[in-house]
């Protein structure tokens, strides 16, 4: 029998002989301590039943509904650290799976690009790329919106957008957009992301990427947006940065295949 | 504020008090099972900070009672020494003295809302809300002048 299942019954009794905090918070505190012994839930609700059962049978004079009621508040504390654990473990899980499936949409879209510039001689074609690209980026990042320019500074010009589906303050943000700011100062750090101002108030986290051709050349810009401040993270910017890699090397190829 | 508890944390025992005054206030405000249990875990994961690292600070607990929903705001704050990384300090296992390690990042995951403050020798405040939907059954009652229906299970 470990020390938890020793404790247990008194902890239990102490509270239903005197309800309070205190009760509560050593119940608490022995629910913490069976965390860091690696005792597990199962045990906790075996430990609980066994000594309920015992104050059931002993115990003549409560009602057994209220008793229960009392011993459950005592159950809930010592499941309190539990819970904290488990909500944590959740947390490293779902992040473990978002990650996993950014791994695979980036891999998926470098094949597809590397794929695809050696059979773009149409702009149309490129235009199409760029499109998905926008979206994957936006969908990469949890941006809420993207946008691809293309061409040298002042003529550069958004070729491809990517908004959340139905969201018109978004859809028409990035229409009226004026990316001509912008873009001068995603190409003045040229490779490195960089953060222009924002001048909207739509948008608290602005990631600008260049999309720089092997020889340097700025080809365009890629653009995301976010409402909420401080929304790209360092991993953000990676996956940003690989992208406009990928998508100047497509730009690039489709570029000397048209030639 | 009007409606703000306060309590000074200073010792062990203190935690005990802080808990019971964010449970009463709690079940005041229509929490339900098991959320005062995880508003008073939070509150304790943070008192514990204090006491272990600072030695002395204090809780606030204030009721927000919005239209659609009410909820407690819970401010932990002291004057030490500040925390020198903070997305350290919210992950798991961080300067834990013998402990779980999950103190400010167990007490995030607890809450609705998180925000924490903290700079060198400008000592630490952490901000956490934790939020219950109003039903419309509920402001209907309260309209009437009855208190909700929690309420009355708790006087029961």
């Amino acid at each position: 029998m470990t020390a938890f299942h020793a404790d247990y019954p008194a902890c239990l009794a102490a509270h239903v002989r005197h309800p309070g905090e205190a009760t509560l918070e050593a119940a608490y505190a022995l629910g913490r301590d069976a965390v860091a012994q690696g005792i597990s839930v199962m045990e906790v609700a075996a430990a609980h039943h066994d000594a309920l059962s015992r104050l059931l049978a002993d115990d003549g004079g409560s009602p057994p509904h209220d008793l229960a009621q009392t011993a459950g508040d005592v159950f809930l504390e010592v499941l309190a650290a539990f819970d904290m654990q488990q909500r944590g473990f959740l947390e490293v899980r779902d992040s473990a799976r978002r990650e996993r499936r950014r791994s695979e949409l980036v891999q998926q879209l470098t094949h597809y690009l590397a794929d695809t510039s050696l059979t773009l001689p149409e702009s149309e074609a490129l235009t199409e790329v760029l499109h998905l690209v926008a979206e994957q980026a936006r969908e990469l990042t949890h941006a809420d919106a993207s946008v691809v320019t293309l061409g040298a500074l002042p003529q550069a010009h958004p070729i491809a957008a990517s908004a959340p589906e139905g969201d018109t303050g978004w859809e028409a943000f990035i229409r009226w957009l004026d990316l001509t700011d912008a873009d001068a100062a995603v190409r003045d750090g040229a490779g490195a992301p960089v953060r222009p101002p924002a001048r909207r108030p739509e948008v608290g986290a602005w990631l600008g990427v260049a999309l720089t051709a092997l020889t340097g050349r700025v080809l365009g810009c890629l653009h995301l947006m976010a409402a909420e401040p401080g929304a790209f993270t360092p991993i953000d910017e990676a996956v940003a940065l690989q992208l406009a890699q990928m998508s100047a090397g497509t730009i690039e190829r489709a570029e000397i295949h048209a030639r | 504020m009007d409606g703000d508890v306060r309590v000074a944390i200073e010792a062990e025992a203190d935690l005990v008090t802080a808990r019971a005054e964010a449970r009463a206030m709690a079940q005041r405000l229509g929490f339900r099972r098991p959320d005062p249990t995880l508003i008073a875990t939070a509150i304790s994961e943070l008192a514990r900070n204090i006491v272990m690292h600072v030695g002395h600070g204090e809780i606030i607990m204030r009721p927000l009672v919005e239209e659609r929903r009410s909820g407690v705001l819970v401010i932990v704050r002291d004057d030490g020494p500040g925390i020198p990384d903070v997305d350290a300090a919210l992950q798991d296992g961080y300067a834990s003295r013998g402990g779980l390690g999950l103190g400010l990042p167990g007490a995030r995951r607890l809450m609705d809302e998180f925000e924490i403050e903290t700079g060198p020798h400008s000592g630490t405040t952490v901000l956490m809300r934790k939020w219950r939907v109003r039903d419309e059954l509920e402001r209907l009652r309260e309209r009437r002048g009855r208190p909700p229906a929690s309420a009355e299970r708790e006087q029961r």
